[in-house]
């Protein structure tokens, strides 16, 4: 349906679409000019239809696109179709497209609204995509917390929670920066570190909102939250922070000139052990708050208009962190300074470029099913936004979101954040790598200091890479509970082996796996080597560990502990080559006899695993005659009994399949999967998507697409009730693993080549997954019965038994239609 | 001026009735008298009134519908009652109790006749079961919020039951530090603490208030003693030495949508 250009004249249009008059004389140069003043303002003119001879050329104007083209293309600047506008008759306009009648004059009109809007430093609006925009229409003070957490802004650097402006009731407003920790101080979880917090930046003067007046949307697709009231004038404020620009966060806000006000700018976080706040001058104010531990600063620069009987407030705030110093004031004038020349309008074009080119790298498009497409967008969006790509990224089992977890880095970074990040954005991942990397001398002293050599990784890793696992926390019944997990679940040291290994198949970065990858693997290895002892009967053992299934613990041979140092002890042998000395070479073939004689857990008779030794001897509970999973069962049937039994919390034989499919017999998947599955409670967050993966891979797809739901829900939903101290990015990083490497079969090979084996849900019309394997970008797009492949450059692709050699730019392939099993129940 | 209004009577809970009386009235506040049922002329005001140590008016009548009708009047904040006449080990609390806290409007306090509350008249703690329900929560703010600012110390419990069992515990210490968090952030007061159980809900809450030597226990309920129902109240009212404050459904805001997970409303309460 076409509007008039008055009917709406004050919508918000990133980009405008026109169609070149046929038949009028069109003043070239004025399309022209107008296109120059558009641009300047940070909106996009495309004009399409073919010019007349002569005409072409002229700067500022495209003249070549169709519709299609262009609204694709405008996409991966990160303007969807609902920020655009099109002018005249253009053929095949999606329905979110704003449609105007009329020619050069109606473009004349729209644009100079357009600029109007500008120029009065008006909020944008956001293209209202479902598919990209988690909307908030009511705001329930009990879910504040949990939507704060859901609406977390973060550039990898500095995380800023979606707290309300106004900081109303219930608010927990938190910024915290990646990798910065205060020493604890306490017992328990209180003698562990916690993450610095940050100078609290986007707090507005505002007096309470309604809870019904609020309407918050958190565009997916650009990383920016705009929050809006129904007021007279309405209070509308719009946010991000800066993925271009990480440590830069920008906010803009219009309201009632009677209530809105900017405030201080900045103010102190909760619990600021020290800290204070200077008003520098009329716009700037610097704020520090740390100890000596660590400090965190920000400067904020605000400024204020008056409109009618609005105010506009706009303000931009650089964060900055020292370990052990307070951050330079004089560094963050000069930031704030180099920006004097760059409008908001420019500061939010590049955001949504930059958020735009990580999505054409990442993203993942369920034909079919709408709300679970909602649900891994919003999963894959915060997995971008909790990791920087440069330096090192300290990524705590709930990201930037929330204060939870304190900041801690455990396995969940290496095993199930990294894939996604080696996968679509690999110097992110390269950046968790260089974390561990740099804690390898910890990680030294922490064998030597159990008598070992080589590296071991501890499970709870902060800033200086020592093992900060609590020894105890307090549980039910007031309970002292001891957390045996820091001395017993040794595999974390193979699972950072394993992501650097990842990290290399996605990537086959040369420099690392010469250097820093290479060390990481034979660190590693040394320490298994060192750790594994030998039997009476020549079969080597790894004694007193806990495997991923925490119920249990410390065990003998868990198989998935000494699968994962097997592993780890024979991809470090592969690193060693004839030109290595011969010390290192011996080092190597001793790595391989230790591999080849430890025990794998594998029962050929049964054709499964066993998990660990005795393990079958335990009393046999199903969980499903004890309750629903997801259960934490040990608080249903306590803590000494749920370790007397079959029960078990999480994926652990079956992890394996997950980290090393390669390596398992054939059929054992199947077999182990009808036999753990019944007895995991997922009691942690972590094992619906794995198992979600693993059942797809086997065509139990029912089954699978269950957990899928359940794992891409968790924070969405809370299910955890604990969704407001942050999000559990290892689940979202499940999400992505279960519908790449399960539905859809991907795995890099070591040979270079990318295995696909796609089983798509019936109701799924099609998956398309894009990637970047081995420098190039690919695009897989999987139908019920054929696949297609988008690429730059030829790759080798496994498809089941067959290799194709996949030739740009796309290459169709058919696809056997596998067999779904029927759902067990 | 708000009033406490003890039914008293002439047995074993008399005492006891009436000291925990006096102890809630200083704390809130409050006006403290006493009403006393009976047929006409089979006791003296003036003998119960002198046992009481407040002004007890004796009326006639059925007992249960005028002790109803006196406390509901709009100045009694509090109603104080004996849980049963005689002393004893757990039993069920008597029916004039029951009838009137399955009746009336207003907070009443059950008093068994072996509480130390009712020996020493003195409230420094009192246990707070909070279900999660934001219903529940409202439903015990008001008289919780006076009680807290009078110096009492509330002490919440939650009970994860096995029919409301927590779906996720992946680092226990962290998921419980940060799950404690957010239910006191929703149900609780700055500074409160929340001791977590796990078991049948009754049997824990009664073992908690015990281990943290609570002076009376909170109950917020919908008054249903049917069977089947309230279990936890039926439990409470039947223990020989807490007092239990039951606090009615009555003017509650509309129940909110987010009951904290794990946490959902208890049917049976």
């Amino acid at each position: 349906m076409s509007s008039t250009a008055l009917e709406v004249s004050t919508r918000w249009l990133d980009a405008l679409l026109f169609r070149w008059p046929t038949g009028a004389r069109t003043p070239h140069a004025a399309v022209a000019a107008l296109a120059s003043d558009l641009g300047e303002a940070g909106i996009e003119l495309r004009v399409l239809g073919r010019p007349r001879q002569g005409e072409n050329g002229a700067p500022g104007v495209v003249t070549v696109g169709t519709v299609a083209f262009e609204l694709e293309d405008l996409a991966t600047r990160g303007v969807g179709p609902g920020v655009v506008g099109a002018v005249g008759q253009l053929p095949g306009l999606p329905p979110r497209v704003v449609q105007f009648d009329g020619g050069m004059a109606s473009l004349r009109a729209i644009a100079f609204e357009q600029l109007r809007l500008r120029s009065q430093k008006r909020v944008p609006r956001l293209d209202p995509d479902p598919a990209w925009t988690l909307v908030f229409t009511t705001t329930d003070p009990l879910r504040e917390r949990v939507e704060e957490a859901l609406y977390t802004q973060a550039d990898g650097r500095f995380g800023t929670r979606g707290t309300l402006e106004e900081h109303g009731p219930g608010a927990q407003p938190l910024v915290v920066g990646a990798g910065a920790y205060l020493d604890g101080d306490g017992d328990g979880l209180d003698a562990t570190p916690t993450l610095l917090p940050c100078p609290i930046w986007a707090h507005l003067a505002l007096p309470p909102q309604p809870g019904d007046d609020t309407r918050r949307t958190l565009d997916l697709r650009t990383g920016v939250l705009l929050r809006e009231g129904t007021d007279e004038p309405p209070l509308r404020v719009l946010r991000f922070a800066s993925l271009a620009r990480p440590g830069l966060c920008v906010l803009r806000a219009e309201g009632p000139a009677a209530t809105l006000g900017a405030g201080p700018g900045l103010i102190l976080p909760q619990g600021a052990q020290q800290g204070w706040v200077e008003q520098l001058d009329t716009e700037r104010s610097w704020a520090v708050s740390g100890t000596v531990d660590g400090w965190a600063a920000a400067m904020s620069a605000n400024t204020v208009h008056e409109s009618g009987p609005r105010r506009l407030v706009e303000r931009r705030v650089v964060l900055d962190q020292g370990r052990d110093r307070i951050p330079r004031m004089s560094d963050s004038s000069a930031r704030l300074d180099a920006l004097a020349d760059v409008g908001f309008e420019e500061l939010l074009a590049e955001q949504r470029r930059h958020w735009a080119a990580r999505w054409q790298r990442a993203d993942v498009t369920i034909d079919g099913d709408p709300g679970l497409q909602q649900a891994v967008r919003f999963a894959l969006f915060h997995l971008m936004s909790s990791v920087a790509d440069t330096g090192e990224a300290a990524v705590g089992a709930r990201g930037l979101t929330g204060p939870a977890y304190r900041g801690h880095v455990f396995w969940d970074a290496d095993v199930f954040v990294l894939p996604f990040l080696a996968a679509t954005h690999p110097s992110a991942a390269r950046a968790m790598l260089a974390y561990r990397v740099a804690r390898l001398p910890a990680a030294h002293r922490r064998a030597a200091g159990l008598g070992f050599a080589g590296a071991r990784f501890p499970w709870e890793s902060a800033g200086d890479g020592r093992d900060v696992t609590p020894e105890s926390f307090v549980g039910f019944d007031g309970e002292v509970v001891p957390v045996l997990s820091g001395r017993y679940q040794e595999h974390i040291t193979a699972d950072v082996a394993w992501a650097a290994s990842h990290y290399l198949d996605w990537t086959a970065d040369d420099a690392f796996a010469a250097g820093d990858g290479r060390q990481l693997l034979l660190e590693t290895a040394r320490y298994w080597a060192a750790r594994i002892s030998h039997g009476a009967e020549g079969q080597a053992h790894l004694c007193g560990v806990m495997g991923p299934d925490e119920y249990h613990a410390p065990v003998d041979d868990n198989a998935f502990t000494n699968n994962m140092a097997r592993w780890n002890l024979r991809r470090a042998a592969e690193m060693v080559g004839p030109g290595d000395p011969g010390p290192l070479r011996e080092e190597a073939a001793a790595w391989r006899r230790i591999a080849d004689d430890l025990f794998d857990g594998y029962d050929p008779v049964t054709g499964r695993h066993v998990q660990f030794a005795g393990y079958d001897d335990l009393e046999p509970l199903l969980i499903g005659d004890l309750a629903d999973p997801p259960v934490a069962a040990e608080v249903l049937l306590g803590r000494e009994r749920t370790a007397a039994s079959q029960v078990i919390k999480q994926a652990d034989v079956l992890m394996l399949h997950h980290l090393l499919p390669r390596d398992r017999p054939t059929g054992s998947l199947a077999r182990d999967l009808d036999h753990y599955l019944p007895r995991t409670a997922h009691g942690s967050s972590l094992s619906p998507g794995i198992h979600a993966g693993l059942l797809a891979r086997a065509g139990r797809l029912d089954e699978a697409l269950d957990l899928l739901r359940v794992a891409a829900r968790i924070d969405l939903d809370d299910v955890t009730g604990s969704a407001a101290g942050g999000l559990h990015l290892a689940a979202a990083g499940s999400v992505w693993q279960a519908i790449v490497y399960g539905f859809l079969g991907v795995r890099p090979e070591r040979d270079g080549s990318l295995s696909v084996d796609p089983h798509l849900p019936p109701a799924w019309r099609a998956l398309t997954v894009r990637l970047t394997f081995r420098g190039q970008p690919i695009v897989l797009l999987a139908e019920h019965g054929r696949l297609r492949v988008t690429c730059t450059a030829p790759f080798s692709l496994r498809l089941g038994a067959r290799r194709h050699r996949i030739l740009p730019p796309t290459t169709m392939l058919d696809v056997p239609v596998a067999v779904a099993r029927p759902k067990v129940r | 001026m708000a009033l406490v209004l003890a039914a008293i009577d002439d047995s074993p809970a008399l005492t006891p009735t009436a000291r925990a009386a006096g102890a809630m009235a200083a704390l809130l506040d409050a006006e403290l008298s006493g009403i006393h049922v009976t047929e006409p002329g089979s006791s003296h005001a003036g003998t119960l009134t002198s046992r009481a140590g407040f002004p007890v008016a004796v009326v006639s009548g059925g007992v249960v519908p005028r002790l109803l009708a006196a406390i509901e009047a709009p100045e009694v904040l509090l109603g104080v009652i004996g849980a049963r006449d005689h002393l004893g080990p757990s039993t069920p609390a008597g029916h004039v109790a029951c009838e009137l806290a399955c009746a009336t409007s207003t907070p009443l306090l059950v008093v068994p006749p072996g509480s130390p509350l009712g020996t020493h008249g003195a409230v420094g703690r009192a246990l707070l079961p909070l279900d999660g329900d934001p219903h529940t929560t409202e439903q015990t703010r008001g008289l919780v919020d006076r009680l807290t600012d009078a110096g009492v110390e509330l002490v919440a419990t939650h009970v994860f039951d096995p029919r409301h069992l927590p779906r996720y515990l992946d680092a226990p210490g962290y998921e419980l530090e940060s799950w404690r968090h957010e239910f006191l952030a929703r149900h609780g007061r700055p500074g409160q603490r929340l001791e977590l159980r796990s078991g049948p809900v009754w049997q824990a809450v009664l073992d908690c208030a015990v281990a943290e030597e609570s002076d009376l226990i909170v109950l917020g309920w919908a008054q249903h003693l049917a069977p089947g129902r309230a279990t936890v109240v039926r439990e409470a009212l039947a223990n020989p030495i807490l007092p239990v404050l039951l606090l009615p459904d009555v003017e509650v805001t509309p129940r909110a949508a987010s009951s904290q997970q794990a946490a959902a409303p208890l049917p049976d309460r």
